[in-house]
């Protein structure tokens, strides 16, 4: 079964066909060899019987009245030579006595002395003996022994025929094998050769040809086959055109949709940009009016109004600016300026901005900055807003008398300094995990009720996310409601890929 | 066995040269049992027409005709009776009577003077004539006993045979000292 593993159907079939026929011619031969053995032994055996009574018979007169045995002999001599398969054949006068004989050439006489009627066969002797008939009357005994040597030759005779009718059924059978099995092999090879075809060209278009008449539709497994192959072709070609045709819709709604997006954030660019002009005039002028540069305001209320004034200026500007920023870093065109950034001055420089409102609200800000700290290769003036957005909310978040501490730690990384760690703590509201997961989406501040308590755009968790991310780095809140908010900001000591110096537009 | 033993000419000899011994002198006795053991035996080889046939019950009748002394022989005959074929010497003198009733006849040598008249007599009779008298088949006899080397043998004419109606086997003629059949 080995050699049939790699050879093709076409050889398959017709080894399979030619090996069944030999089998079976074989087989065949075989059981005529045995049938034919056995029939030739008891048509031997017959025969001889026949034979031992015809010669006896025939030798009747000389049994009888025969004083001496010429004639017998001559007449035993003239039946048994012809017929090598006798071994020897005996005469017996009805009181035992020998009278007659005959040997094979190559054998010696040596009839038996007794008498006894007997038929006795072994593998390739047979004896027998009988009495001589005359009449009813008892008249001698006649022996003869004979080989089944005829068998044997039957035998060479057949495996000389066998042979040649086994050389014969191979010879037809690989021409009609050769012939036939097309029938199975060709639908296969077409089935076969058209997969190949379509894997190649790629084209569902192709179809399996079927062999044979149409008309025979069903009636056997290969037109099955063939059929479904061609059905299963068209299912594919069809889902193919198909997916091609989804892929293509959904291409184009993601450029829509990119092409919005950029529309959006110029959109935001643009209006930001036009929104600021005349802020800068609210903000100077309000600006002008609170410090009365140009006289003393009638009424202390107008010097109240034109503080209210600048101050919502001032907000305006912020939200503007987080805007801005926040829809350039979507937009992908926030690039940042590196430099050394010394994280120490950074902070310090931050809490000064911060500690006016935080003397306001009773909160106290602690450091704890290592003395030893390397540079932090980032943008400064982005690493000062991400702080400040920090700070300012902890400040914002922490009730009367509460403390915000901030600290710096490093992470090492095979001997040398990794990671710059700033985790800025308070003792505020805190925040639950799903508060956590909204403050980072845009305009996703807490609480969001009108009434809120806490003022501020939304934008700066989302824009600071960004920015920390521009810097390779990370931002993570560790907070549980009541019980204050950590947030711990992880800057790589040198970026990954240093940006260079771009200049930040 | 004993049947088998008593239906074989051979073996009747043995057991009739012991009866017939006191009698006569050996050789004599012992070459007429052999010469009616042959005649028993022709019969074997003998085939008589429809009306004679031996078959079935029937009973054979081997006559002799004149002196001889094979009338001491005819308990070897009753012997070899069986159940089939009933054997019976029957001594005929009258010639006439002869082709009535006898399947078999031996004619003594005493009657080689009438021969002629005898053989004429059972001309178309299908009646085996048996005679141990010189020449008895170059006469016209169908079955002469000859002595051949101190052997005991048979000439035989077919052609008497023939006209009278009896088929003789080939086999008989095989052993045959002479055959005439002219």
């Amino acid at each position: 079964m080995k050699i049939l593993r790699n050879t093709s159907i076409r050889r398959r079939l017709t080894l399979i066909i030619m090996a069944v026929s030999f089998v079976s011619v074989m087989l065949t031969s075989l059981a005529i060899s045995v049938i034919g053995v056995y029939s030739l032994r008891s048509d031997i055996i017959k025969e001889l019987d026949v034979s031992a009574s015809l010669v006896g018979d025939r030798n009747s007169a000389q049994l009888l009245f025969d004083s001496d045995n010429h004639q017998a002999t001559n007449n035993l001599q003239s039946v048994f030579s012809v017929q090598p398969a006798i071994v020897q054949a005996c005469l017996y006068h009805e009181k035992g006595d020998l009278f007659a004989w005959y040997a094979g050439a190559q054998y010696e006489q040596s009839c038996p002395t007794s008498l006894t009627q007997r038929m006795e066969t072994s593998d390739n002797r047979v004896d027998l003996m009988k009495p001589v008939i005359k009449n009813g009357d008892t008249i001698g005994f006649i022996y003869i022994e004979s080989t089944f040597e005829q068998i044997d030759r039957y035998i060479q005779k057949q495996a000389i025929i066998a042979t040649i009718v086994i050389l014969a059924a191979l010879l037809v059978s690989s021409f009609l094998a050769v012939k036939l099995q097309s029938a199975i092999s060709q639908p296969i090879l077409n089935l076969a050769e058209t997969a190949r075809q379509v894997s190649i060209h790629k084209d569902y278009n192709i179809r399996a040809t079927q062999a044979g008449d149409a008309n025979e539709e069903f009636n056997n497994e290969l037109v099955i086959l063939t059929n479904s192959f061609n059905d299963m072709l068209t299912e594919i070609g069809s889902r193919d055109t198909q997916l091609k045709h989804n892929f293509a819709e959904l291409e184009k709604a993601k450029d829509s949709a990119e092409a919005a997006s950029r529309a959006k954030s110029q959109f935001l660019a643009n209006i930001s940009h036009e929104l600021r002009t005349p802020l800068n005039a609210i903000i100077g002028f309000s600006s002008i009016l609170m410090h009365q540069l140009f006289g003393a305001l009638g009424d202390q209320k107008y010097l109240e109004y034109a503080k209210d004034i600048n101050e919502s200026g001032a907000h305006l500007l912020d939200i503007i600016n987080d805007i801005l920023d926040l829809s350039k870093a979507e937009a992908g065109k926030l690039s940042l300026n590196y430099e050394e950034v010394h994280v120490g001055k950074s902070i310090t420089k931050a809490i000064t901005i911060l500690s006016e409102r935080a003397e306001k609200g009773n909160v106290t800000i602690a450091t704890n900055i290592p003395k030893m700290l390397p540079a932090l290769i980032a943008d400064r003036l982005r690493v000062l807003q991400i702080l400040l957005n920090i700070l300012s909310n902890a400040v914002k978040f922490t009730d009367e008398g509460g403390q915000v501490k901030v600290a710096v730690s490093t992470r090492e990384l095979g001997g040398e300094i990794s990671h710059i760690i700033i985790t800025v703590s308070d003792t505020g509201i805190g925040m639950s995990p799903e508060d956590i997961e909204k403050a980072f989406q845009s305009f996703g501040q807490v609480d969001s009720g009108l009434n809120r308590k806490y003022e501020g755009t939304g934008l700066g968790l989302p824009l600071t996310k960004k920015l920390m991310e521009l810097h390779y780095g990370s931002i993570e809140i560790e907070s549980e409601l009541g019980r204050g908010s950590s947030v711990i900001l992880t800057f790589p000591a040198v970026p990954p890929v240093e940006a260079g110096y771009e200049a930040d537009d | 066995m004993i049947r088998s033993l008593l239906q074989n000419g051979l073996a009747l000899i043995v057991v009739c040269s012991m009866l017939f011994a006191p009698q006569k002198a050996m050789a004599a006795d012992q070459e007429y049992l052999i010469k009616a053991a042959f005649i028993y035996n022709f019969v074997k080889f003998v085939e008589w027409p429809d009306g004679r046939a031996i078959s079935q019950k029937s009973s054979i009748d081997i006559c002799v005709f004149g002196e001889s002394p094979m009338q001491g022989t005819s308990a070897v005959f009753k012997a070899a009776s069986t159940a089939k074929l009933g054997l019976s010497l029957v001594t005929e003198n009258n010639v006439q009577n002869i082709s009535g009733h006898c399947h078999i006849v031996f004619i003594s040598s005493s009657e080689e003077g009438r021969l002629g008249e005898i053989l004429a007599a059972l001309k178309g009779h299908p009646v085996l004539t048996v005679s141990d008298m010189d020449g008895f088949a170059d006469a016209g006899g169908m079955m002469g006993f000859v002595a051949d080397d101190n052997k005991i043998r048979v000439d035989v004419n077919k052609k008497a045979m023939v006209v009278s109606g009896l088929h003789v086997d080939a086999q008989l003629l095989e052993i045959a000292h002479k055959v005439i059949d002219k």
